[in-house]
């Protein structure tokens, strides 16, 4: 009888239990493999294939420049700096395996670049620039700085190169810093193809630490802190009260470019929220076809619509910024306002909405403080 | 015995596997066993476990930038822009005591910043509406120091008049810039803060503080969980500037205009009502009991609500009184303090709606009638209907009378 009992009260918690909740701790049916497997072969690596073909590319520009610096290179130069630039914007949210080991992104675009720190490498000719404390002073906006900002036109930013009494350092240091991009696309790429693609399929479960999980975080995180928080809300000083920073926008040496890396950065986020194969027109499995497999709706709508709507109002606000946002934010910053406002509508959409759908958990804190 | 061992082991298993599942099965009701105590009085292991620091610094930086106009105004000496905007980002050490100067806390990062409205965007709120409403305070600011520099009030001129027996600045259009501030600030700042913000279950329970609190997890080198601490912020910024130790005793902000609106035999539960639900709620959060504390939460929603509306009616009608006075400049001081608690309205919370009792744009249509006339407020002789238009939809959408908030009685 007791026995009975015993038995009873078990029957009675699985009754109790499963009845307000449909999901098992198994999952959702969701083939998590197809959706990595199409992650993994037709938007990750082919991203990061194409990007490590721009940084040769820029390498191999950089170091024709060095050996005979005139303007004409310069400007060669520059061109394949955008080229990369923009290769990188597909590869940002990826910080996962070896990138995150090398801490590629930090090491590719930290911005403001540390312009003091940077002459004074220059300076001194020696420099690690594998040490943390060297992230600010190399990537992308470092080349912005030295192919951009060293001087007021072409003639005096070669002259640097050519004929200031510090050029030899000058050239090594752009060297050593278009190398380090392209070594580090180098090291990923093989990381991807010997193995790490593999095991980052086969971790096709629901944990924390699984892929699916993993990834999804990093998708959500690149849209907040990377591309919104990044690109428009601390140079448009909605994180200093107001205090506008018109020289923390990427690209700032350039200058015109940052619509231009918003926009490709947006594009990045969509393309791979919509599971589309890098530089294809084709797609495959994607959080908007895993969305749609889990039904989810808000406010009467597939949330994958809603999402998706939300990129196309993204790139309409964008369009009405100035290609220089330091300008923008000079002239008008209500416009670098509501560019904010819609990339916020989108990271509320996907890091409460959809991540609430698919059941994952954010692994990253805001740390708003009090 | 074996069996009746592991029996007597299962049977709070079941207990709690029956209650922990019956979140939507209102037949079973969990039971806790906790006294609420009799003062917002809170300890673990002997030491106490409520903190609002923070916030009390805050609620002391918003007064004294009110002196600081008050002392401008007295005084005759100019009210500095400049100042009363470093003040408000508490930079270059505006602030009389070091204490506020270096608490690394200000007022603007915390102006129309809660988490449901300005990050979620609930309630209809966007960064562009933070941005426009600090920008707002800042023209309180400018207003200020144009009204400061020894002009006269008049209709269409900003300037000092004395008031009674205050001297107070007055912006071109007769609103008082410290009055807009004051009352808007309680609104866009510590109204915000509470309801949207610290009683927000997007923030009660976000990451994993649920779990955290029910095991009693503290914060790193504190006394309490994570979970306890948001809801002493919401406590801190209504009480937070009181001193009870003193005689008279001291409230300041939403606590003092609390008791202000309970002394109103009309509404005389509700500073009772509010700081027991504050004991609830932290007691529950103490004892894991979430329903209890959601339900505290509807009730300080609600409750709280009621203070800017009943004293934004108050003083609309007492403005009304006025208008016969000095050409209307002595009804201003009051209508000031009244478009301020309009303000406030914004930024309450509708229990069950994660919105405002009234929208942006209905709070925007009323502060745009009241200063619609030619010369904003000047303008005396349209405004009485205004006032009373206002002041019906407000208690209307209350459930209140005008006459109820009019005389406080």
């Amino acid at each position: 009888m007791k026995k009975i009992l015993f038995i009873l009260s078990f029957i009675a918690i699985v009754i109790a239990c499963s009845s307000n909740d449909s999901s098992s701790s198994d999952g959702d049916n969701y083939d998590r493999t197809v959706l990595l497997t199409n992650w993994a072969d037709n938007i990750i690596i082919p991203s990061y294939v194409n990007y490590q073909a721009k940084a040769q590319i820029l390498v191999s520009d950089a170091n024709t420049f060095v050996s005979n610096p005139t303007e004409v290179n310069l400007q060669t130069v520059r061109t394949s700096w955008i080229e990369a630039y923009k290769a990188y914007q597909y590869i940002a949210m990826y910080n996962l395996g070896k990138a995150e080991e090398i801490n590629l992104n930090a090491a590719s675009n930290t911005y403001p670049t540390n312009t003091i720190g940077i002459e004074s490498n220059i300076s001194s000719g020696s420099y690690d620039l594998s040490l943390l404390s060297q992230f600010d002073k190399q990537g992308f906006p470092a080349l912005d700085y030295l192919i951009n900002g060293l001087g007021a036109d072409d003639a005096s930013i070669v002259g640097f190169y050519a004929t200031n009494a510090n050029a030899a350092n000058y050239k090594q240091y752009l060297t050593a810093v278009a190398s380090k991009l392209k070594t580090n696309a180098d090291a990923v790429v093989t990381d991807w193809n010997s193995g790490f693609r593999n095991s980052y399929v086969a971790n096709n479960g629901t944990s924390v630490s699984s892929s699916v999980n993993k990834t999804t975080n990093l998708f959500v995180k690149n849209l907040e802190k990377d591309i919104r928080t990044g690109k428009i809300g601390i140079p448009a000083g909605i994180f200093s009260s107001g205090v506008v920073y018109p020289e923390k926008v990427e690209g700032y040496y350039k200058n015109d470019i940052s619509k231009e890396l918003l926009n490709v950065s947006v594009k990045a986020s969509q393309d791979f929220f919509n599971g589309k194969h890098f530089n294809h027109t084709t797609t495959g499995e994607g959080l908007k076809s895993y969305l749609d497999f889990l039904n989810a709706v808000k406010n009467g709508q597939k949330l994958s619509d809603v999402i998706n709507n939300q990129f196309a109002a993204i790139y309409d606000v964008n369009n009405t910024l100035n290609n220089s946002f330091s300008q923008q934010i000079s002239t008008d910053n209500s416009k670098m306002i509501a560019a904010y406002d819609a990339l916020q509508q989108n990271v509320i959409y996907t890091k409460l909405d959809m991540m609430q759908a698919l059941k994952i958990t954010i692994d990253y804190v805001d740390g708003d403080g009090d | 015995m074996k069996f009746k061992n592991l029996l007597l082991a299962a049977m709070p298993f079941l207990f709690a596997s029956i209650t922990s599942c019956s979140n939507d099965d209102s037949t079973t009701e969990e039971t806790f066993n906790y006294t609420v105590p009799a003062t917002y009085a809170f300890e673990r292991n002997a030491v106490t476990s409520v903190d609002y620091s923070g916030q009390t610094s805050r609620l002391l930086m918003l007064d004294e930038m009110g002196n600081y106009f008050k002392t401008s105004a007295t005084n005759g000496t100019v009210a500095d822009d400049v100042v009363l905007s470093e003040m408000y980002l508490n930079t270059n050490n505006r602030f009389v005591g070091t204490d506020l100067n270096t608490s690394g806390k200000q007022l603007k990062d915390k102006t129309a910043a809660s988490k449901d409205y300005f990050t979620l965007y609930l309630g209809g709120g966007s960064t562009a509406e933070q941005v426009s409403v600090r920008d707002l305070f800042e023209t309180q600011f400018d207003n200020a120091d144009l009204a400061s520099q020894g002009a006269t009030a008049s209709a269409g001129v900003a300037g000092a008049y004395l008031d009674g027996t205050s001297k107070r600045l007055f912006a071109a259009n007769g609103l008082e810039p410290q009055q807009v501030l004051l009352k808007g600030m309680m609104g866009a700042c510590f109204m915000d803060q509470v309801v949207n913000n610290y009683l927000s279950l997007n923030k009660l329970d976000e990451s994993t503080n649920r779990a955290d609190n029910t095991a009693k997890v503290l914060v790193a080198g504190k006394s309490y969980t994570t979970m306890e601490h948001t809801w002493d912020e919401a406590y801190g910024y209504i009480y937070g500037a009181d001193n009870l130790t003193v005689t008279p005793n001291v409230f300041k902000f939403w606590s003092s205009y609390i008791n202000q609106v309970n002394a109103d035999t009309d509404f005389n539960t509700l500073k009772g009502d509010i700081d027991l639900a504050f004991r609830k709620g932290r007691a529950a959060i103490v004892a894991n009991d979430y329903a209890a504390r959601d339900a505290q939460i509807d009730i300080i929603k609600a409750k709280l609500a009621m203070v800017p509306a009943v004293r934004a009616v108050f003083y609309l009608q007492e403005g009304k009184g006025k208008l016969a006075t000095d050409n209307g400049a002595g009804a201003f001081h009051a209508l000031s303090e009244g478009y301020g608690f309009i303000m406030s309205l914004r930024y309450t919370n509708k229990p069950g709606t994660n919105s405002p009792y009234f929208t942006k744009a209905e709070v925007d249509a009323m502060l745009a009638s009241l200063t619609s006339g030619t010369n904003g407020l000047w303008d005396i002789d349209t405004l009485g209907p205004k006032l009373d238009a206002i002041s019906t939809q407000i208690a209307a959408k209350f459930g209140f009378k005008v006459i109820q908030a009019a005389t406080v009685d």
